[in-house]
């Protein structure tokens, strides 16, 4: 027997999305583009697992959780199981695959709203910080003087 | 974080934590006091690798794992019951930030010495460019040029090792700017999940034996 397969419960633990990361994107949507939920909540929703309370988006903010999908889908290693984990989201979100496919990013275009723009730094910003808490420094920067 | 030694490290790191939870006062918290939660946080954040290094040592050493195990799921469950209010008034954004000042400042009382001295090579040299490269003044000045730009390059290489040095500490604590308690609540949760679940399939592994 392999260790997964001694460790069945175990290996069900595995995370599609990074757990920081899914603790970045709940700061940003919590109470905005989903109703309340709690960070451990939020983490098994974005993993496709299930949660002690429902989770539901708000109504009229399906876009913004579009691009969000999106963006969380881009993190995800290797591809096809990024595209498949956003169609099994979206699922869970009520949000068809049309509607993503046209409209996840309507929040960058020329000309969207100022609201649309700052969920998009804010999302922007969620996934880079996920990534830099993973980096290790000594990075050499250059000086601009 | 070593793969291979991220479960013996929880349970010790974690412990340290508790330790400092338990002993921490409301309303009194330093950046010495917030490294050690936040560093928690992001070393052991990517719980797959916890769980992916479970799956390779339960061949290899049972034993070794329920006990790593065991004590990780005492330490989470330490954690839980702790009174952690007084952490819910930290501003780890703004302690991040007193931290980093001092290097900030070093860094910008070393970039205007160098300015400085920029200016004065430069007018030197500016001057240089209207004497007639055979007067006797154009030799003094070119020596009073050459050393004005030695005494900036080693300014200006100064004030670059400090800025790199400001850079390096600003990333290598960056997990401390962007901690919130919540995230650590939810990893500990996370990680008595996983804990628990090591378990359960190692005394099923023990019970199916015949």
């Amino acid at each position: 027997m392999t260790g997964t397969e001694l460790l069945q419960e175990t290996s069900g633990c595995i995370d599609i999305v990074d757990l920081a990361l899914c603790l970045f994107i709940h700061e940003v949507c919590n109470d905005c583009q989903f109703e309340h939920v709690s960070g451990s909540d939020f983490a098994y929703f974005m993993n496709l697992k299930l949660t002690g309370r429902a989770v539901a988006v708000r109504p009229k903010e399906n876009l913004r959780v579009c691009y969000m999908v999106f963006s969380v889908s881009q993190t995800i290693r290797p591809r096809e199981r990024g595209k498949l984990w956003a169609e099994e989201f979206l699922k869970r979100c009520g949000i068809s695959k049309s509607y993503y496919d046209k409209h996840r990013g309507d929040v960058c275009g020329k000309g969207t709203t100022k609201e649309n723009r700052n969920f998009r730094e804010s999302i922007d910003k969620a996934v880079e910080s996920a990534k830099r808490l993973k980096l290790r420094p000594m990075a050499a920067r250059q000086f601009p003087i | 974080m070593i793969m291979d030694t991220m479960l013996q490290n929880i349970p010790q790191r974690l412990h340290e934590v508790n330790t400092l939870l338990a002993t921490c006062r409301q309303g009194v918290f330093s950046f010495g006091e917030a490294l050690p939660l936040s560093l928690f946080y992001r070393d052991f954040s990517d719980t797959n690798l916890l769980v992916k290094e479970a799956v390779c040592l339960v061949k290899e050493n049972p034993g070794r794992l329920l006990d790593f195990s065991s004590s990780l799921l005492l330490e989470t469950e330490t954690y839980l019951s702790l009174d952690r209010t007084p952490l819910q008034a930290v501003d780890f954004e703004s302690l991040f930030g007193e931290h980093l000042k001092p290097f900030e400042h070093r860094h910008e009382e070393a970039k205007a010495t160098a300015t400085g001295l920029w200016r004065e090579y430069s007018s030197t040299s500016n001057r240089l460019d209207f004497l007639p490269l055979d007067a006797e003044e154009y030799s003094l000045l070119d020596a009073e040029c050459s050393a004005a730009k030695a005494k900036y390059d080693e300014a200006h290489a100064h004030a670059h090792h400090l800025y790199k040095e400001w850079m390096q500490e600003r990333d290598r604590y960056f997990c401390v700017h962007c901690f919130k308690p919540m995230f650590l609540d939810v990893l500990v949760e996370r990680l008595k999940g996983i804990a628990g679940s090591i378990i359960s399939d190692i005394n099923k592994m023990q019970e199916d034996k015949p």
